[in-house]
């Protein structure tokens, strides 16, 4: 006699293998999503997206701009300089521009500016030497691309938590049209709902956990196997807030249903 | 019907039912519960879990109310040899006949020392030799103080003792 299967599993083993396996694929999923983002907060803390734009000059040109150069290596928090092509140029503006097609002389030349981000970073001093040396050249800071990161960011985590959660909500209910005659029988022969509830939260419990801890070991795998990714120091701290957060919203998830479907069972 | 609603399963169409001194219509799910408690009910169709085995299906809502997992063991060794029930304990429901089950659902029944016994229909398709066994253990219960109300076909008058008999005439209930 299983007491402890009686309690708290009542029902085919399948029905938790498909819980766990499920649950399992879409925690590494998660899991995947999230340490991209924080790696990618983290590179972007450590440098600031910045654009110098030199417009092309007849006179001296490239000597004025060797003078820019000179002018921009002498900052310390500066670590490079690289030079975007004019097809990429004209694709950047392409929105502003429309069809308007402009010849490559009167595109400036632009480049992608690497800063440390622990140095303060003042454009408004390195403008004035510059526009100096040619007049229109200029430093400035563009913050478009995290804030286009950060929706993705979040419309991915969205989209997947609705999928978690239309998941469970289907296998949850389908579990408990399986166990209807144990809940039955368990009210006809007194039980209180409570206890029916309390001990299909406990087994629950047990399997989430089990399913945070094998999802540990795969993850780490398939991230070392397949990127050779070095972990963040706080990935622990990440992953057991993940535990917590997903075992409340699963478990409470449960509660609801079980309660609402024990409600519509018997009258009495 | 009037089995499901004294056994608390169904709600009665009108008028108000008072069992073991209250009235359930003014009671919470929890006080039911407790009602529920002291009830034991046979129903009239095999009700069963099939995952389970017989064992299971007789002692889990003893596990589920968190009784000693000795005293569960001992109650089902003292009840199994009365019911002729040993050697398919460990069988699934779905592969034992109907007298069996008939049984099975008494042991469930009765293993909790209910105050109040239904059978429903239950002494339909029992030969006398079980409905003796039965009638034995309907006599040790009484002698404990459970009130066991019988539903439907009426068993043979020389095998079970019976202290009332009542008819449904005209939507009463009227003693014979």
């Amino acid at each position: 006699m299983n007491f402890l299967k009686i309690k708290f599993f009542p029902s085919n083993i399948e029905d938790y293998l498909y819980f766990c396996a499920s649950n399992i694929i879409f925690i590494i999923i998660l899991l995947g999503i999230i340490e991209k983002k924080l790696e990618k907060k983290n590179i972007n803390e450590s440098k600031s997206e910045v654009m110098l734009f030199i417009p092309k000059v007849h006179d001296d040109f490239e000597e004025k701009r060797d003078l820019i150069f000179n002018q921009l290596s002498a900052n310390n928090s500066i670590i490079s300089v690289n030079k975007l092509e004019n097809k990429e140029i004209k694709k950047i503006l392409s929105d502003t521009l429309k069809n308007i097609d402009l010849s490559d002389e009167i595109i400036p030349e632009v480049y992608d500016v690497q800063v440390k981000a622990s140095k303060s970073f003042d454009v408004d001093i390195i403008n004035n030497k510059i526009t100096k040396i040619i007049d229109g050249a200029l430093i400035d800071k563009i913050g478009n691309k995290e804030s286009k990161d950060f929706i993705l960011f979040f419309s991915g985590i969205a989209v997947l938590i609705i999928i978690i959660l239309l998941n469970n909500f289907f296998l949850l209910k389908n579990y408990l049209v399986k166990i209807k005659h144990y809940i039955n029988l368990s009210r006809y022969f007194g039980v209180d709902d409570i206890i029916i509830l309390r001990n299909l939260n406990i087994g629950f419990f047990i399997l989430l956990t089990l399913v945070f801890s094998v999802s540990y070991p795969i993850f780490k795998t398939l991230m070392d196997y397949n990127f050779n990714h070095v972990f963040l120091n706080d990935f622990i701290k990440i992953y057991l807030l993940t535990y917590l957060i997903y075992n409340s919203i699963i478990l409470t998830f449960l509660s609801i249903q079980c309660k609402i479907y024990m409600k519509n069972l018997n009258i009495l | 019907m009037l089995a499901r609603v004294i056994g608390l399963i169904d709600k009665p169409a009108e008028g108000n039912l008072y069992l073991l001194g209250k009235n359930i219509s003014r009671l919470s799910r929890s006080e039911l519960s407790s009602i529920h408690n002291e009830i034991g009910i046979v129903f009239q169709e095999n009700y069963f879990i099939n995952e389970f085995d017989l064992e299971t299906n007789i002692i889990f809502p003893l596990i589920l109310k968190n009784e000693k997992k000795n005293d569960i063991v001992q109650a089902l060794r003292e009840l199994l040899p009365w019911l002729s029930l040993e050697k398919v304990i460990k069988e699934k429901v779905y592969k034992l006949s109907i007298a069996e089950l008939k049984l099975a659902q008494f042991a469930r029944a009765i293993i909790g020392r209910p105050r109040i016994l239904l059978l429903d229909n239950f002494f339909k398709d029992v030969d006398s030799g079980i409905q003796k066994k039965i009638n034995y253990l309907i006599l040790a219960l009484k002698k404990i103080g459970t009130t066991v109300i019988v539903f439907g076909q009426s068993p043979d008058d020389r095998t079970v003792n019976f202290n009332k008999k009542y008819e449904i005439y005209n939507k009463n209930l009227e003693e014979r």
